[in-house]
């Protein structure tokens, strides 16, 4: 006991500045603590409604800003699968086949009575994500037809605005010269002839009038008929 | 002397602890009254945040889809240019002068065209032009037909 008391005499201030720690301590870590944390974690949650305001006013923005932009491409821009381009393209012609396979779609149309059967480039135009493979136009028996060989992409888009501005060539003839014709003439009144195309059909012709579409009447010589081609040729009948 | 040393001692760790208590008490005090001025808003932050991630996600698939629309603008520019170098060999054929187009055979690399013309001499004017390859010629009567590849070049 003694020797107890001794030690707390030789070491008073070493204990109590021990005591001072210990107790600063304590008190520190089990009542200023909890509070000094609960506070400093209101403040961060303050900081954090701060920013998260501001981030979500940013947002905010952000949409108004994609949503107008999405409305007026959305506008332009339509998903179009084979059919639906078809339809498009019956602008063009009518359409005969569509025919559609994960790979390829093929489109027939019949563009006879178009006053541009190249007008499906122009229309191809307005199209996305669609690699136009082969195009065939072919003319017979007076119609024209036109064969398309599309390799669609994942999404092919078809765009109402005309970027493009092509420039259509419209002064092309499509279709195969007819041969030569072979009218009889029954009669004669001045510059006017009166020829026989076949038992069924009478004309009357005058120089410089077209027998058709392909061969315009140029004169009659010696009992005979002389016809000249679009394409500058002439013949004698 | 001891004893009293002792009792000075213990006086003083009494006193100590009294005044270090009353310190923590009143900055306890006055931390709670500075945590009662700040409102528990937990709950708002974590409903904004939930809102905010939820509006980001949706804004970044807008934002793909308005990406993917634009580069589909480009494709169509694209697309365009592309058929306007097709239509371009076709215009080739106006060298030629008069003539009637029978078929035309049009893929992304050449243009085969099949003909109608008045003469073969239409054909000279293809000269050495490498971008014009007469392929065939067959002299009819009233009209020549020639197959005619077109290219870039």
């Amino acid at each position: 006991m003694d020797s107890y008391s001794m030690w707390i005499v030789r070491y008073t201030n070493l204990l109590l500045v021990c005591w001072f720690l210990c107790v600063s301590c304590g008190l520190g870590f089990w009542i200023v603590k909890p509070a000094f944390e609960q506070y400093v974690e209101r403040l961060i949650e303050q900081r954090d409604l701060r920013s998260e305001t501001t981030r979500a006013q940013s947002l905010e923005d952000r949409r108004r800003r994609l949503d107008e932009r999405l409305i007026g491409l959305r506008a332009n821009i339509r998903t179009l699968d084979a059919t639906s381009l078809a339809n498009r393209l019956r602008e063009s012609g009518n359409i005969l086949r569509v025919e559609a396979s994960v790979d390829r779609w093929m489109i027939d149309i019949d563009v006879t009575d178009q006053s541009n059967p190249l007008e499906l480039y122009r229309l191809l135009g307005h199209v996305s994500g669609l690699t136009v493979d082969t195009i065939d136009v072919q003319s017979a028996d007076r119609r024209i037809t036109l064969r398309l060989s599309l390799i669609p992409e994942e999404r092919v888009r078809w765009h109402s605005v005309d970027i493009s501005a092509l420039e259509l060539p419209n002064d092309f003839q499509f279709g195969q010269l007819i041969d030569c014709p072979a009218p009889v003439v029954k009669a004669q009144l001045a510059d006017w002839f009166l020829v026989e195309i076949n038992p069924s059909q009478i004309q009357r012709l005058q120089v410089g009038d077209w027998l058709n579409q392909d061969w315009r009447f140029l004169a009659y010589r010696d009992q005979q008929l002389i016809f000249k081609n679009s394409l500058g040729r002439i013949c004698v009948k | 002397m001891i004893r009293k040393r002792c009792g000075w001692c213990l006086r003083w760790c009494c006193l100590l602890a009294v005044s270090l208590s009353s310190v923590a008490l009143s900055a306890w005090v006055m931390l709670g009254s500075l945590i009662q001025e700040l409102p528990d808003q937990s709950s708002e932050l974590q409903r904004l945040r939930a809102s905010n991630d939820q509006l980001a996600n949706q804004l970044m698939s807008d934002q793909t889809l308005v990406n993917e629309l634009d580069q589909s603008i480009i494709a169509q520019k694209h697309q365009a240019k592309g058929l306007q170098d097709r239509l371009s060999r076709l215009e080739r054929l106006h060298d030629f002068g008069a003539l009637r187009l029978i078929s035309v055979a049009d893929d992304q690399s050449r243009t085969v065209v099949k003909l109608q013309l008045g003469g073969i001499s239409q054909l000279d004017s293809a000269g050495s032009s490498s971008a014009v390859i007469v392929r065939s010629i067959h002299p009819d009567s009233h009209a020549v037909v020639a197959e005619v590849e077109l290219t870039d070049g």
